[in-house]
């Protein structure tokens, strides 16, 4: 018996002694300093949108791939002068002239491939790879007419489908008529920008095979780049006529709007022609999906080669975090921008990219405005004082002031990064010029010194203070106050939460009672709160590169639960038309601000839209802060492997809208064979 | 017996309906639905056209109709094999669970049998050497293992294996397998990987059946019948697995047919969706979080169905192995 007492005794020992080892620290990433700001050349002039300037090439000394060249040599392809169109667009390359070939192994986190659709990124106008505006893209040029009414696009001609079928304004009409405008097939519907001031759809006609003309009974300066947004804007206009008619009930009695849908998946579906760099090939759904080089492709390099020069992209689909990162870390993927999304694993896998055979790429970095932020309700709806309340700039000043940024920043980044009020993109291209530059500086700093004391004072003159002697304020009216943090997980929960609890500590700390609560982000119950305007304060993450495509982080235009941020219910009933939501009071920043942007949607030059902003920024400094900020901009893990070239050394992965890696010509990113 | 079959079927019909129904319902609890989770992703990226179409989606998927409605369209369509269309993936709820119905038999069965095959020999060892060192090791390694969540351990191997070993272990195949036909190379590679759910399986699962084991075998090893065999000379390997362990082992078939059979699903859900394999399990859980009605529904259906048949399936087999229950 005493042996085994003895031998109970050492096997908890053992594992006591395992328990207290010191736990592993992860090495120092080598300090990065993440720049305020880019340092961008005095003014951009962005108000004709020309393509980065690039020497063009002749068609007649064009190359293609080997595995083409087997293909032409075969018969099964018509040579390439014949498959290139008459408006080839040349993409400057990064570094080199690439090599054909390879596999570029992707990944991927959900089954609808967001990060895949991200680097086919190919919409008809494109934003630049610096991020200073827009350049063609399917469309070689626009123009307006009748004051900013009507808008005429001029297609890139010649440019031919993935099987070979001409790619011209039959594609986009039939896109248009048969299944935008078709109110029996749900899945198409008019864009947004595609309504009138009264609600009926723009008029689109086709002058002839290459024009396509949009004919409002307002102005819509931004609509060309509105197109440029993501995947989800300008691409979803690109349907290949021929192939679809066979799927749709007007073309072929047989068919039915079930079979389309299926059907019209460019992502998943294998065989369906394309105008991306890469087309679907072969899918093991919800695992997997290839893509291969798109024989037709209508991109060359400066020196002929026709893109892309990687053969196939392997799109992998892991659905569980932990797992990419270790996937990552083994350097199983050849590129990959988002897979981590956190600039907390940058450690990790800087410890294991030596044996993964990869590298960080230098100079990605999120374009946050505010990571972690709170949006402040302006709308609150279960209750009108703590609505005043919150509408009280004097409340939300004293709230800004109150929190200890840098000890957030050290909470909940280790350390690194810069204190800033909520902003937009530091990289935005309203902040490009001088003045711009100034203004957002100015917003940066506005309301972020850490003085408790002078909280108080902001706290006394917005009446909020302790009235019954328990050791928290209470409403003027005597009624006692919670504020209730949502803590949604937006901006990260290993962010939102210990910023979250510190920022809780700096409000107990100036006599305000505060509960944080944790929603399960990703969870229909987190943004019903959204929706129904519930929520007092609610964890964020602001970014966005250009307001006119992207308004709601300024503009109040949209309901709860649909884009809205600081006013749900004064953006709805400007979405609404007035149906439903609140009102804008005269004079109110909400009125204020719908204004500016009216005014700034009727503005013709570039120039004059980002004075507006400036406009609109000056009344969130002054009336604001709407949305708190604790810290802003971080670097981002992008991980590529020692073999590929071409890959930028800067790049804003927080706001989709960019399009990003897509916008930085992944088609021409080559491997090393 | 046909009598009892008959009526057991029937329960078990009666009994899959009020499941079915109840899980429906508990699914559709939270506020709000998909879609309101959708609309809510998409804006957070900037998507300002998903608008128009999450309406559109919602009346497509009869959300907008009453649970009661929707229960019995997804119930009626059920039974001739429809199972309702996945919001998530967009496509019918049967393409999606029959792509992954052949791998996830694969790892439940392989993992199953390794749990088995480790457990049984350890739990007799245990019984025949009571309280030896070896009988105290296993013990404390078992019960380790129960006391740690299957998934944790996943991260853990896992983590081990990038860092240290440098093993891809996530997955089913390795690359140059995955596309490719049936061969033994294949079938080798496919073991390489399927060894690190059955060994976190047979850690993590196998401390109750190796416990049961040795508690029954050591009831049943004191019993005359065993003494008396011994009496006769038998070889003392024949009388423990030939007699001893066939009567112990009644209890661990209850076990392998209510938990181990409804376990081809639900048994290594989190492991499942940690090491990425293509199995019903991870999907189960990504349909249950973004309230997924169909697919959960489904899945849980399914779950229920496992269930039952396990439950009559060790009954039988419990007559079939103990002549006692037979003549009863």
């Amino acid at each position: 018996m005493r042996k085994l007492t003895l031998l109970n005794l050492l096997i908890v020992l053992v594992i006591a002694l395992a328990a207290c080892g010191p736990a592993a620290t992860p090495t120092e990433a080598p300090p990065e300093e993440a720049p305020a700001e880019e340092e961008e050349p005095a003014a951009i002039e962005a108000e004709e949108e020309a393509p980065t300037p690039v020497p063009t090439a002749d068609i007649a000394s064009a190359k293609e791939s080997p595995m083409l060249q087997e293909m032409v040599r075969a018969g099964e392809l018509p040579p390439l002068e014949e498959r290139l169109p008459k408006d080839v667009l040349t993409v400057p390359v990064v570094e080199s002239i690439g090599e054909y070939g390879g596999t570029w192994h992707h990944l991927d986190d959900a089954v609808d491939v967001g990060k895949m659709k991200m680097t086919l990124y190919e919409p008809p106008v494109r934003w630049k790879p610096d991020y200073t505006g827009y350049e063609p893209g399917l469309v070689k040029e626009w123009e307006f007419e009748d004051d900013g009414n009507t808008l005429i696009l001029h297609w890139r001609e010649g440019v031919k489908w993935s099987d070979g079928d001409p790619f011209d304004m039959e594609d986009l009409r039939f896109w248009w008529e048969d299944m935008a405008l078709n109110e029996d097939y749900k899945v198409s519907t008019v864009p947004w920008y595609g309504f009138n001031t009264d609600n009926t759809p723009m008029t689109v006609e086709f002058p002839d095979d290459y024009t396509m003309v949009m004919k409002w009974d307002s102005p819509h300066w931004v609509t060309p780049y509105t197109l440029a947004q993501g995947f989800w804007e300008g691409m979803n206009i690109l349907k290949p006529a021929h192939y679809l008619k066979e799927f749709h009930p007007t073309y072929n009695s047989d068919a039915s709007y079930d079979d389309l849908e299926l059907a019209d998946k460019y992502w998943e579906t294998p065989g369906y022609p394309c105008v991306f760099a890469w087309c679907c090939s072969d899918v093991i759904p919800g695992e997997r999906i290839t893509f291969e080089r798109n024989p037709y492709y209508w991109k060359v390099d400066p020196e002929g080669n026709q893109l892309p020069y990687i053969d196939y992209v392997e799109d992998d689909i892991v659905t569980d975090r932990e797992t990419r990162i270790l996937q990552l870390g083994q350097g199983k993927y050849d590129i990959d921008f988002r897979g981590s999304n956190n600039p907390l694993d940058i450690p990790f896998l800087t410890e294991q990219a030596e044996a993964g055979d990869y590298h960080l790429q230098p100079g990605w970095m999120n374009g946050a405005g505010a990571w972690p932020g709170w949006i402040i309700n302006q709308d609150y709806v279960p209750d009108e004082e703590i609505r005043d309340l919150l509408r009280d700039s004097n409340f939300r000043k004293g709230m800004s002031v109150a929190m200890d940024r840098e000890r957030i920043i050290d909470v909940a980044w280790g350390g690194i990064g810069t204190p800033q009020q909520a902003t937009i993109s530091p990289q935005s291209w309203h902040f490009a010029s001088p003045e711009g530059l100034e203004v957002f500086k100015a917003w940066q700093q506005a309301d972020t010194e850490y003085d408790p004391d002078k909280a108080m004072e902001y706290f006394e003159a917005a009446n909020f203070t302790d009235q019954d002697g328990d050791g928290w304020r209470d409403l003027p009216s005597g009624k006692p106050f919670q504020l209730v943090i949502d803590m949604t997980g937006w901006a990260r929960d290993e962010i939102d939460t210990p910023a979250s609890e510190t920022l809780k500590e700096n409000l107990i700390a100036v006599g305000v009672d505060v509960a944080p609560l944790n929603m399960v982000s990703g969870t229909p119950e987190s943004s019903l709160r959204e929706k129904e305007s519930t929520f007092m304060l609610r964890g964020c993450h602001a970014s966005e590169v250009d307001i006119w495509t992207y308004p709601d982080w300024i503009f109040p235009l949209r309901g709860g639960g649909e884009g809205s941020r600081s006013w749900p219910m004064e953006g709805k009933w400007r979405q609404t038309g007035g149906a439903e939501g609140w009102e804008p009071e005269p004079d109110s920043p909400a009125a204020k601000l719908q204004a500016l942007y009216d005014k700034g949607m009727a503005e013709p030059t570039v120039e004059g839209r980002h004075e507006i902003v400036w406009e609109a920024i000056k009344i969130h400094m002054e009336e604001g802060p709407f949305t708190l900020g604790a810290a802003g901009d971080q670097p981002m893990p992008v991980v590529v492997k020692n073999n590929v070239h071409n890959v930028p050394e800067f790049g804003i992965l927080g706001p989709w809208a960019p399009g990003s890696p897509g916008n930085t010509n992944p088609s021409q990113y080559w491997i090393e064979q | 017996m046909i009598t009892y079959l008959v009526r057991r079927l029937g329960y078990a019909a009666i009994m899959l309906v009020l499941v079915s129904f109840v899980s429906f319902l508990i699914i559709d609890l939270p506020p709000g639905d998909y879609m309101d989770q959708k609309l809510a992703e998409l804006s957070e990226r900037g998507d300002r056209s998903a608008e128009t179409r999450i309406e559109e989606y919602r009346v497509k998927y009869g959300l907008d109709k009453p649970l009661l409605t929707r229960y019995w369209m997804w119930a009626s369509k059920f039974v001739t094999g429809d199972f309702g269309e996945s919001f998530q993936f967009e496509r019918p709820v049967k393409d999606i669970l029959g792509e992954r119905l052949q791998m996830t038999l694969v790892v439940a069965l392989f993992a199953t049998a390794v749990m088995w095959i480790v457990a049984i020999p350890i739990g007799v060892y245990s019984a025949v050497n009571q309280y030896s060192l070896g009988d105290q090791i296993m013990t404390a390694v078992a019960f380790i293992g129960m006391g740690m969540p299957n998934f944790l351990l996943a991260l853990l191997i896992l983590f081990f294996a990038v860092v240290v070993l440098d093993a891809d272990i996530t997955g089913l195949f390795s690359r140059e397998f995955r596309d490719a036909p049936w061969s033994l190379a294949r079938v080798w590679d496919l073991l390489k990987h399927l060894w690190i759910p059955a060994l976190i399986s047979s850690i993590t699962g196998s401390a109750g059946l190796i416990r049961i084991m040795r508690a029954n075998l050591l009831d049943t090893l004191g019993q005359p019948f065993v003494e008396a065999a011994r009496a006769r000379g038998l070889k003392n390997r024949s009388v423990i697995w030939k007699h001893a362990v066939r009567i112990a082992i009644n209890p661990l078939v209850v076990i392998f047919g209510s938990e181990h059979i409804p376990g081809i699903i639900n048994r290594n859900m989190l492991l499942a969706y940690i090491l990425n394999l293509p199995t019903i399990g991870p999907v189960f859980i990504q349909a249950l979080t973004v309230q997924d009605s169909y697919m959960a529904g489904t899945c849980l259906t399914f779950l229920v169905i496992l269930t039952l048949l396990g439950n009559l399936l060790a009954d039988i087999g419990l007559a079939w192995l103990d002549p006692r229950i037979r003549l009863e």
